[in-house]
């Protein structure tokens, strides 16, 4: 724009000139009109024609050349003196400012070359003006490529100007960051003037901030739960998202205290009763936070917002406090329990031991602290114990196992022991923890109960032989009355009174009942309290039921009773006591024999899902009902309340029943008075060995 | 005649012992009688029999010892048990020593008696054929 001005400046002269030799020609024509009208009349001598004609040329003209060229002229000269000194003075101007200015300058052409810089820029690359001159942008551009750098230039062409962020490569190969400020003119082929400036130091403060902020905002996220800032009120200003995630409700402005805590009550110990100052921490824990929760919050004072205020950080505690509250009951179960509690470093020595290893050992805590469990030995156990229990718990097994130990007094006392190695998370132990139970007691119960045991095992073999002692003795002399009584029956020792053979043949068939008495009982007694095992082997039983009947036959031809059976057609085969279990057929048979006058008897067996069911029925007198519940018992006998004829001892029943149930089955009776009675026990089909 | 078949009696037992000897000997046995186990085994030392009724339950030298030191040299020679009760371990032992049959002594002897002629008579006949 300056040099536009300064070259209309520069044609006025000429204007000028033109114009005063126009003014030149006007004048000189009015003189030679004047001479012709006033002079010519006159008829002067020609040469004073002449002079008076050049003198009042000169007389007419001057003021008039004054004042019409002259002067204007002058003035225009000294208007362009003043101005070339004004643009003088500008350049100067310029290239002062431009040369000390703070920013980098340049003057470039649109091929980007350097056509001038200042030492600013100078300054900020490390070059020398003379270098930078025989430069272009590519060689100090570090962010664009050189037909990047084209392509802009072409763009500021047609724009007219710009404005941008870079950076330049300086001599010493630093980077510096630059604002880049350019203004294009088209004057000599296109001009491009650019300020630059080093915004290197602006840039670092904005990255340093930016970082700052993050590192801010990433803390505020990664706080465990969550933070505020509250006034002096306790009025919440700001909520980390975390926080307010956690509500759901609107929390600016609401006091804090009415949002977190449950009863919506102001701490007791809250720091906010106190003066608020900046800087200044304090801490409270409290419990019924956010539903039963237990939180530490800490308090720090803060100026935010130009006003005192305070920062909370909430920390949920409940999961510590639940740790410290079972901690605690841990300790005080540690400290109740009965057993004796020991734990030792890693070499044996006693770092703590519980109230009831001084109550059952007699020694104090101090006497014991750093001394090992040695001191406890009572060498009873060898060494081979100690070395076992070490390699056990050395290898991070726990070692259980009785021992006698001795206490303070010397008394000896068993001990049960566990010992736990405690590890670290690498897997190294470094400490064991002992619990010891005092089982003297139990120990002398346990000897107590294995001498009665001797004893009852003593008792029982005393009382099985008693019983076959008493059996013998007692069976003897039976045996000998009733061959004696038979010989004399049967006429062996010659012939006797018919009167007196029919007293001594009662007296016989008593003592073949008495046999039978004596002989169930042994057999009670051997089934019930004998400690001996069934005899079982592989049975079929309806071929065991088939010969038990066949016992029967010539009796049931005796009394005209038809034996009926119902077996199935295939073997029933059963780990079953043969002997016994032909016992109670025999048992049940006879017994419907005995109550049975007219009729049948039905033996019948029946196959069913696990079991399989035996069943005597008679068509005999029946039971009464009142009888029903007791029949099993022992030393029943249903027929010598309601009729003749029953010889029973009154035990066949009884040891039915303790034979069926002791191969794990089951008997029992379905009978009308007068209706006959059925007879069933059930056996497992799984009868496996007792 | 056919001879008459000779049994030992072992029994410690005098009274039953009377008794059943009289019984036998009126069934045409004819009866030498031990009244323990040792008085047994010498007299079978000297003498043969056609069987031996053997007390199960006797002092000292019991009826199944007895046994045992019969089966030892004679397999053959029917012996029958004698016992007042019975007491399934014992049968069941002397069964696995060897012993030919029992004869429970609160039974009619009789009838027992007649089983174990019945026995001895079937062994003959097996020794007949065999001859």
């Amino acid at each position: 724009m300056k040099r536009a001005n300064i070259h209309k400046e520069g044609q006025r002269p000429l204007k000028l000139f033109i114009e005063l030799l126009l003014a030149i020609l006007i004048v000189e024509m009015l003189v030679m009109l004047l001479l012709h009208l006033f002079i010519e009349p006159l008829h002067l001598s020609a040469i004073a024609e002449g002079l008076l004609d050049s003198f009042s040329l000169v007389i007419f003209l001057f003021p008039i050349l004054y004042f019409l060229f002259y002067r204007p002229l002058s003035l225009e000269i000294a208007r362009y003196k003043q101005s070339m000194e004004r643009v003088q003075e500008l350049k100067t101007g310029y290239n002062v400012i431009i040369r000390a200015a703070m920013d980098g300058f340049w003057i470039i052409d649109t091929q980007g070359r350097l056509l001038d810089v200042n030492d600013a820029y100078c300054r900020l690359t490390g070059y020398s003006r003379q270098e930078l001159l025989a430069m272009s942008i590519a060689d100090v551009e570090a962010l664009e490529k050189p037909e990047d750098t084209q392509r802009h230039i072409q763009q500021i062409m047609k724009t007219g100007s710009d404005r941008f962020e870079t950076r330049h490569r300086a001599k010493d190969g630093r980077i510096v960051d630059m604002e880049v400020s350019v203004n294009y003119l088209d004057t000599d082929n296109g001009r491009i003037f650019a300020f630059l400036r080093d915004i290197t130091e602006r840039k670092k403060n904005l990255e340093q901030l930016l970082e700052s902020n993050a590192i801010n905002q990433s803390l505020i996220q990664t706080i465990p739960f969550g933070m505020d800032i509250v006034n002096e009120e306790g009025n919440i200003l700001y909520l980390s998202p975390r926080l307010e995630a956690a509500l759901d409700e609107e929390a600016i402005g609401k006091k804090c205290w009415q949002l977190y805590r449950d009863d919506k009550q102001q701490c007791r110990d809250c720091p906010l009763r106190k003066e608020i100052v900046p800087g200044e921490t304090a801490s409270i824990e409290t419990d019924g936070v956010f539903g039963g929760r237990s939180f530490q919050i800490n308090h720090s004072g803060m100026i935010y917002q130009g006003k005192k205020a305070v920062l909370e950080i909430f920390q949920d505690i409940s999961e510590r406090k639940k740790t410290e509250v079972s901690l605690e009951k841990l300790a005080v179960a540690v400290r109740q329990t009965a057993d004796i509690i020991v734990i030792t470093d890693r070499n044996g020595n006693i770092e703590y031991v519980n109230p009831a290893f001084e109550t059952q050992t007699g020694y104090k805590i101090e006497e014991v602290l750093g001394k090992t469990p040695r001191i406890l030995k009572s060498g009873i156990q060898d060494k081979s114990f100690y070395e076992r229990l070490w390699k056990t718990i050395l290898s991070g097994e726990v070692f259980r196992g009785v021992l006698i130990n001795k206490k303070k007094d010397g008394r000896l006392y068993y001990s049960e022991k566990t010992i736990t190695p405690i590890k670290d998370k690498d897997g190294n132990i470094y400490s064991f923890i002992s619990t010891d139970k005092d089982i003297t007691e139990r120990k002398k119960a346990e000897e107590e109960l294995l001498r009665l045991n001797k004893e009852l095992l003593e008792l029982d073999r005393m009382k099985s032989e008693f019983i076959n002692m008493a059996s013998h003795e007692l069976r003897t002399p039976i045996a000998i009355m009733r061959e004696g009584i038979s010989q004399v029956v049967e006429g062996l020792r010659g012939e006797m009174p018919a009167q007196q053979k029919r007293f001594l043949s009662i007296s016989l068939s008593n003592i073949d009942r008495l046999i039978k008495i004596v002989d169930s009982i042994f057999d009670i007694s051997e089934i019930e309290y004998s400690r001996g095992e069934l005899d079982r082997e592989l049975t079929d039983i309806t071929a065991l039921a088939r010969e038990t009947i066949a016992n029967f036959s010539q009796q049931a031809k005796d009394k005209g009773l038809e034996i009926k059976q119902g077996f199935p057609g295939k073997k029933i085969e059963l780990d079953i006591d043969k002997a016994r279990i032909k016992q109670v057929f025999a048992n049940l048979i006879s017994n419907a024999f005995d109550f049975t006058d007219q009729g049948s008897i039905e033996i019948s067996i029946q196959e069913k899902d696990a079991i399989i069911e035996c069943s005597v029925s008679d068509t005999g007198r029946g039971i009464p009902e009142a009888l029903l519940p007791g029949i099993f018992g022992k030393f029943q006998q249903s027929g010598k309340s309601y009729g003749p004829g029953a010889k029973g001892v009154g035990l066949g029943l009884a040891i039915a029943k303790a034979i069926v149930e002791r191969h794990k089955g089951r008997i029992w009776v379905e009978s009308k008075l007068g209706q006959g009675a059925t007879f069933s026990f059930s056996l497992p089909k799984e009868n496996t060995k007792s | 005649m056919e001879s008459k078949k000779k049994i030992l009696l072992v029994d410690d037992e005098p009274d039953f012992v009377e008794l059943i000897k009289h019984r036998l000997e009126a069934n045409d046995y004819q009866v030498t009688v031990a009244i323990n186990g040792k008085a047994a085994l010498d007299t079978l030392g000297k003498e043969k029999f056609d069987a031996v009724l053997l007390d199960i339950l006797m002092p000292e030298l019991d009826g199944l010892e007895v046994l045992k030191a019969i089966r030892k040299t004679d397999k053959e020679l029917p012996i029958f048990m004698l016992t007042a009760y019975s007491d399934k371990a014992k049968f069941k032992r002397a069964n696995q020593l060897g012993a030919s049959g029992f004869i429970v002594k609160t039974a009619d002897l009789q009838k027992e008696i007649n089983n174990i002629t019945g026995i001895l008579r079937l062994a003959d006949k097996y020794r007949a054929a065999g001859e």
